[in-house]
């Protein structure tokens, strides 16, 4: 076995996640659904991954390409088959361009955060009859961690794209534009930024611990049998901790050399996520390459590793503000797909942003449900603006359709101008009342999982 | 001359200081040339002299007495200058029977639930429920906005106790019979209801509301199965609430659109039956989930446009509480 290959996966499996505060989950119960009983999407998360863009970082906005390309990423449409008749996107597995840790989707995942694109489910063309799920990646970085697919099959990320669309999910042969959009959006992606890192990908040593500067030292040495082999050999400081190889490291096969930047958020660890944390991925090398690591050294790299897998607030919460921003990002699409009469595109726009204003609507409980009481009025507006706002955005659509470009563009700026300040602060005094509110939230998903616990079946 | 509204003679040749009364006596005429009233032919004719004798260009500025007092007669006749809502006043009457049949459905079917729950027949048990649905589920155009207390406690969500959806967690999610106290709730608030419903006021403004208000909600995702999913019948509420919208439009409103705004009636009408054509499928997995919402939000789409042409607001997509 290669030895290079071993440093790598050394460092391949390292992620460790930081005890990430998922409010209650809830699973689908699956009696009439597309998606199998006991599917786990993990949709009422009150913790999303924080999104931070490139363009955005410096001060700058979102391209008209890269906000396409987010709505597309968000969009069942884009996808086809029973994916698409469960309303999954793209975003269903890669919240906010991140993983989906708590996904599971029972006949399809092994374990929570892992998923097998070639089920007979999603795509009959493309089942090859093996359970063998992998695990959902991070896209943060991802211009920077070519080859793409678990084991690098794609050179090119716009290729990647289109496999996962038409065979893994088959979805129709996307328009030129929607693939570039989507390769824009991803690539607009960043890494949270790591302040414990200085340049060339060394610790800064004002932050570091001394087991951590300890483990970096292991980091760069050479393996005892295979000199010309270290960790840093494969995931390498300078280049986003990748070499942009694959490597067998006992798992199967030969496997692309994962980025440790993030990692702390990105578990579970290994191309099938069969490891949890970043001890278990220490172990794992240690015996392969015969290191002979001791305890101590063990806990010194799983210390560099979580240095090096930092990132400034991973998770921020989801709220009224959250949605808005992007519902208002998606928007912003039309202000050139109309005067373009790009049906195709304003078509999808619609769609998207309907849906997540729908979604959005339903986060205030109306008056038949239990589990709120309070805020009727302030639940009442909030719900009425978003619904209005889901006409008005239809009625764009069939004005741009019969050619009507000014009165799609006259609706356009109302939406704009609702979107800016009148529809969050209507939102905003009724947030107490809302799924956003903690307590609403878990009263909520405690009465529904109560009603549809299957254990109920049974007994109760 | 008359514009299509009903309430514009833009190019009337009178001069600008008579044709302010002109106008609203036209707008009064057009209303009942197009059959909004029901009126006689002496009033028809009364109105055709005034507009006759205004149109005139050497009688413009003076009306002849007898008209004049024939224009008081017919103006303190007519009932409401408001046209639309006075018809369809009545039509909400023709709607109240089906509510109490639909009503009435729902009700027999949560006894015979009662009976078939005392009998230890889940089965039968089962089949109750779902005949209630259909009766309850006809009428939520009414329900949700004109009674939301009896509708939160009939049809709570989620709510693992009481009414529809917790008597339906344990006949079809525990399949056990022991929902005798939920289903005497059920029947005492279906009975307060079906009570309420022989008087209780139909403003149309408000049923309009409520057909818009459903039509949006059937066009919501059902991607996770939807209220009744454990019951797997989810799809059947979308079908009773499809054909419930059908029924109310039908009855309330169809008649006042095709006179006031028949190009929109028509869109209004095929729109309707899209609607009842998408939920006609054999499973909630079938259903073309962004086709139906399209057809739902159209729908709503020309209900809002087409309700002024007959003197409505356009329906609001929630109701007060309090009103």
């Amino acid at each position: 076995m290669n030895v290079r290959s071993i440093l790598c996966t050394l460092a391949l499996g390292l992620l460790l996640a930081l005890p990430i505060r998922y409010s209650h989950s809830f699973p689908l119960s699956g009696d009439d659904t597309i998606l199998p009983s006991g599917t786990e999407l993990n949709e009422d998360a009150l913790a999303r991954p924080r999104e931070v863009f490139h363009s955005e970082f410096f001060g700058g906005r979102k391209s008209y390409l890269v906000n396409l390309g987010d709505v597309a990423f968000n969009s069942p449409a884009v996808l086809g088959g029973a994916a698409r008749q469960a309303a999954m996107s793209c975003a269903t597995c890669h919240v906010n361009g991140v993983s989906n840790p708590k996904l599971f989707i029972p006949g399809m995942s092994t374990r929570p955060g892992n998923f097998d694109t070639t089920s007979l489910s999603f795509n009959p063309k493309a089942f090859n009859s093996l359970l063998d799920p992998i695990r959902i990646p991070s896209l943060r970085g991802a211009r920077y961690l070519g080859p793409y697919g678990h084991d690098g099959r794609f050179a090119s990320l716009r290729d990647f794209l289109r496999n996962v669309i038409v065979n893994e999910f088959a979805g129709a042969e996307p328009e030129p534009q929607i693939l570039d959009a989507l390769v824009a959006y991803i690539q607009d992606i960043d890494f949270l930024r790591n302040p414990r890192l200085g340049p060339g990908g060394m610790l800064a040593e004002a932050y570091a611990s001394d087991a951590e500067l300890r483990g970096e030292a292991l980091f760069f040495k050479p393996f005892p049998r295979r000199p010309t082999l270290s960790c840093a050999a494969c995931h390498v400081p300078t280049g986003a901790f990748v070499d942009h190889l694959q490597h067998d490291v006992g798992t199967g096969g030969l496997i692309k050399t994962p980025t440790l930047l993030n990692a702390n958020f990105n578990g579970p660890y290994f191309h099938d996520g069969r490891y949890d944390s970043y001890d278990e991925v220490v172990a794992h090398f240690d015996g392969l390459f015969d290191l002979h690591l001791s305890a101590s050294d063990q806990q010194d790299l799983v210390a560099y590793l979580t240095a090096v897998g930092d990132g400034e607030r991973p998770y921020e919460r989801d709220g009224v503000a959250l949605r808005m921003k992007e519902i208002s990002d998606f928007i912003s699409v039309l202000e050139q797909a109309i005067p373009a009469r790009d049906t195709a595109v304003v078509s999808l726009v619609v769609a998207t942003v309907g849906a997540e204003l729908r979604e959005l609507a339903e986060r205030f409980p109306d008056h038949r449900n239990a589990a709120v009481s309070g805020g009727q009025q302030e639940r009442r507006a909030a719900r009425m603006a978003l619904k209005d706002l889901v006409l008005m955005c239809r009625q764009i659509e069939l004005a741009v359709s019969a050619g009507r470009l000014d009165e799609a563009a006259g609706e356009l700026r109302k939406i704009t101008e609702l979107t800016f300040i009148p529809v969050p602060a209507l939102l905003k005094k009724a947030e107490p009342w809302s799924l956003f509110n903690a307590g609403v939230h878990d009263a909520h998903y405690g009465a529904l999982g109560q009603m549809l616990q299957p254990a109920d079946k049974s007994s109760r | 001359m008359l514009d299509e509204g009903g309430c514009g003679v833009m190019e009337d040749p009178l001069s600008a200081h008579s044709g302010k009364r002109v106008l609203k006596v036209m707008a009064m005429s057009n209303s009942l040339g197009r059959g909004t009233f029901n009126v006689t032919p002496l009033l028809r004719w009364t109105f055709d002299c005034v507009i006759r004798h205004t149109q005139s260009a050497r009688r413009r500025f003076i009306l002849h007495p007898a008209l004049l007092c024939l224009v008081a007669v017919t103006a303190a006749w007519v009932p409401d200058a408001n046209a639309g809502p006075s018809v369809l006043d009545g039509a909400t009457e023709a709607y109240r029977r089906h509510l109490i049949e639909d009503l009435g459905r729902a009700l027999t079917g949560a006894k015979l639930l009662r009976d078939r729950l005392e009998a230890h027949d889940l089965d039968g048990a089962k089949r109750a429920w779902i005949e209630s649905r259909i009766g309850w589920e006809r009428s939520e155009v009414f329900t949700s906005g004109f009674v939301p207390d009896l509708d939160r406690e009939i049809d709570a969500w989620p709510n693992a106790r009481h009414g529809f959806h917790g008597i339906e967690a344990t006949l079809f999610g525990a399949n056990r019979t022991d929902a005798r106290e939920e289903t005497d709730a059920l029947i005492a608030h279906l009975a307060d209801l079906y009570a309420q419903i022989h008087d209780i006021p139909l403003p149309p403004q408000r049923l309009l509301n409520g057909i818009a208000r459903l039509a949006f909600e059937i066009g919501g995702s059902k991607a996770d199965g939807g209220e009744s999913r454990l019951s797997g019948t989810s799809l059947n509420d979308m079908q009773s609430n499809a054909d419930g919208i059908a029924l109310a439009y039908q009855i309330v409103f169809s008649e006042a659109f095709e006179a006031d705004a028949p190009d929109l009636a028509e869109a209004a009408r095929a729109a309707i039956l899209r609607l009842q054509a998408a939920v006609r499928v054999v499973a909630l997995r079938n259903i073309e989930s962004e086709k139906l919402r399209a057809d739902s939000e159209a729908l709503v789409a020309i209900l809002r446009r087409a309700a002024p042409a007959i003197g409505l607001d356009q329906p609001a997509l929630e109701e007060a509480a309090a009103q």
